[in-house]
């Protein structure tokens, strides 16, 4: 009798050390599972590109510019005051008709475009954007920064989107003049 | 788990001990079972799981939805460089002396698969499209919106890309091109299901 009982205890025992263990197992994969979604979730937000930044970027190289050179109306559109601003850094003023920047419109104008193409600002969809131009001559040799500028608060991106417009940079130089937009999307 | 059941059968037919355990054990047994079962069970959900969270993390839905949206919007681009629009020596740009003049001709209605087509101008940019001013061959091109034709569907889904807008300006006798950014809007027919 007093043996039965020490069996039944010892069953007993040895169920509750399964049970125990079906346990942990579960809690386990639970905070394993956990601990999965949260790494993966809370990721870098990575770039994607965009083909409709790209678009907007190659059709404002058209835009025609307020800035004349010369005479009205020899207006520059944007690419040609890309490669007049690379110009005026490198130590070649060059300005426009009414004396004005040639960089200082560019940006200004860009800005414009950015601004209102994609109707950038803190309740929009769009919350900020960040615009780099610079000269690269190829992968031995350093990018020589043209102009960027940056508008609203990168802080809090669910995504950012971004995209590129390449032009030659002349006939007589190899390289090409990058144009890189890269949009905050909250 | 099979061997050690059949070596516990070998046991209770040679040891004498296990006449009298034989009822726990196997019930241990079933419990064991039951329990790898479940464990074997709760393992496979979670390789499922990991899967479908690697699959989804990957990105690889939105890479789906991203090249889908890439391959709408190349076709906006193909229908800016038509010969129909196309601008003189310039890629992804809209004449705009020749848009304008698409207005109200019916042969296009059917010519392109697009059940609306429409291009706002830079103008228009900001702008809702009961506050913008509709083009007509008489405003043009103080005007916001080029509105080319409008099938009126009730089930549209828009898509719309930046492309140049040029026209020819002329200003001290001189006649130059004007170009502005400008969205080209087009409509398509939403099936069912989509």
């Amino acid at each position: 009798m007093k043996k039965m009982k020490k069996i039944k205890m010892k069953g007993e025992k040895a169920q509750h050390e399964i049970a125990g263990f079906v346990l942990i197992v579960l809690v386990v994969s639970v905070v394993g599972m956990v601990f999965f979604t949260l790494s993966f979730g809370k990721g870098d937000i990575s770039r994607q590109t965009s083909l409709e930044v790209s678009h907007l970027l190659g059709a404002s190289m058209h835009h025609t510019s307020k800035c004349a050179m010369g005479y009205i109306p020899n207006y520059r559109d944007l690419q040609t005051l890309i490669k007049d601003c690379r110009k005026e850094k490198i130590g070649n003023p060059v300005r426009c008709l009414d004396e004005k920047s040639v960089c200082e419109v560019l940006e200004n104008e860009l800005k414009d475009l950015i601004d209102k193409g994609f109707n950038v600002h803190e309740d929009s969809p769009n919350k900020a954007y960040k615009l780099e131009i610079y000269y690269s001559g190829g992968d031995d040799v350093p990018k020589e920064g043209i102009l960027n500028f940056e508008e609203g608060n990168f802080g809090n991106c669910s995504s950012v989107v971004g995209g590129d417009h390449p032009i030659p940079a002349s006939s007589f130089e190899s390289g090409n003049i990058e144009t890189e937009l890269v949009l905050c999307k909250g | 788990m099979m061997s050690k059941k059949g070596q516990l059968r070998i046991q209770e037919m040679t040891n004498l001990r296990f006449l009298n355990l034989g009822f726990s054990k196997k019930g241990q047994l079933r419990i064991q079972e039951m329990a790898f079962m479940l464990v074997a069970v709760i393992l496979f959900f979670i390789l499922v799981g990991l899967f479908v969270l690697s699959i989804t993390y990957t990105g690889l839905s939105e890479e789906a939805t991203r090249i889908a949206e890439e391959r709408t919007l190349s076709s906006l681009v193909v229908l800016a460089d038509s010969p129909e629009l196309n601008c003189i020596r310039k890629n992804n740009c809209v004449d705009g002396d020749k848009f304008i003049n698409l207005i109200g001709k019916h042969a296009y209605l059917n010519f392109w698969p697009y059940s609306s087509l429409k291009l706002v101008k830079f103008s228009g940019f900001g702008k809702d499209e009961n506050e913008m001013l509709k083009c007509t061959v008489a405003n043009y091109p103080d005007c916001d919106l080029i509105e080319i034709y409008d099938k009126e569907i009730s089930n549209e889904r828009t898509i719309s890309t930046f492309v140049s807008f040029c026209r020819k300006d002329n200003k001290n006798d001189v006649v130059y091109d004007k170009c502005e950014i400008a969205k080209l809007i087009a409509g398509t027919k939403l099936d069912r299901g989509q």
